[in-house]
């Protein structure tokens, strides 16, 4: 069987995509630590409830960029590869 | 995934433009309908649709003076503008459309305005030199990263909200072919419903923070 250098691109963009969400990992300790910690506070104080989920909510959405980062690529080379024209 | 592309006369108009097209119109008329019952309403005989109105304006200048002090209330009707377009337009996914925010597009239109509005604030507050000495903290020879610092902030604002709506409708479109009929509901409520209310409350929120930051 022949492999063509397209497909061989291909198939190297489809692990690279994988490879790629590792990335998720970071996000989601991260994330979990956040909502944690977030927990606790309320936990500790429930009357500054609101302000406590307001700012934590802005810390996740932020510590989760570099996760959508790595979503974007994966998307990128899966959907509109730029390797393959 | 994206969405498609119509046709009309030719030209190519992206699925997201319409979708929004769409909302703006729905919202235009809405806000006549309060508009008018408020004109209408008096003190005595005040209508339902007159006391949501005020309702909702009570409850977005309190988020703003809670989160950007009470001198910048100015940011209100703005920041009352962008969660009224990306909210429903975050719930679009319900209908079977393409969330607008998942075409690179939106979410890139979304962050000029609200950077170009940022800056044009700064500048008209502080004066253009005073404004510009910013980028030059803590010393002058830190302002190429300053600059940096300054746009990939919006560049990230706008992937953070493409991103999560991109990856929401993909996922849902993946489900759809593997679930049996009327199981996707349930992941609706999440990627569409929960997630796109979220990603819409942070976009305003995130925008909120970094004007009130930039106008320190």
């Amino acid at each position: 069987m022949q492999i063509s250098g397209r497909e061989l691109i291909l198939a190297a963009s489809a692990i690279g995509a994988g490879l790629a969400m590792i990335a998720g990992i970071g996000a989601g300790v991260g994330q979990g630590y956040a909502a944690g910690k977030g927990a606790e506070a309320v936990g500790r104080q429930p009357e500054a409830g609101p302000e406590i989920i307001r700012t934590m909510l802005l810390g996740v959405a932020i510590a989760e960029t570099s996760a959508l980062y790595a979503l974007v690529v994966a998307l990128a080379l899966l959907f509109f590869n730029p390797l393959v024209r | 995934m994206t969405g498609e592309d119509f046709r009309i006369f030719g030209a190519h108009i992206p699925e997201a433009l319409v979708v929004s097209w769409g909302i703006v119109l729905v919202l235009v008329i809405a806000g006549t309908a309060l508009l008018y019952s408020t004109h209408q309403s008096t003190i005595d005989r005040p209508r339902p649709l007159a006391l949501l109105a005020i309702m909702l304006v009570r409850t977005l200048d309190q988020t703003v003076e809670q989160t950007m002090g009470r001198d910048n209330l100015w940011y209100a009707p703005f920041a009352g503008a962008l969660f009224a377009f990306l909210l429903p337009a975050n719930l679009t996914g319900l209908l079977g459309l393409t969330p607008p925010a998942a075409n690179i597009l939106t979410p890139v239109a979304l962050v000029t305005v609200v950077f170009v509005y940022l800056h044009a604030r700064g500048i008209r507050a502080k004066g253009a030199a005073r404004y510009l000495k910013r980028f030059a903290q803590p010393m002058v020879f830190m302002a190429p990263l300053n600059i940096i610092g300054e746009i990939t902030t919006p560049m990230s604002m706008s992937m953070r909200l493409f991103g999560n709506m991109l990856g929401g409708s993909f996922i849902m479109s993946l489900l759809y072919r593997v679930l049996p009929l009327g199981v996707p509901v349930v992941p609706h409520l999440y990627f569409d419903v929960f997630a796109g209310a979220i990603q819409a409350y942070i976009f305003v929120m995130l925008s909120m923070t970094f004007t009130s930051a930039a106008l320190e």
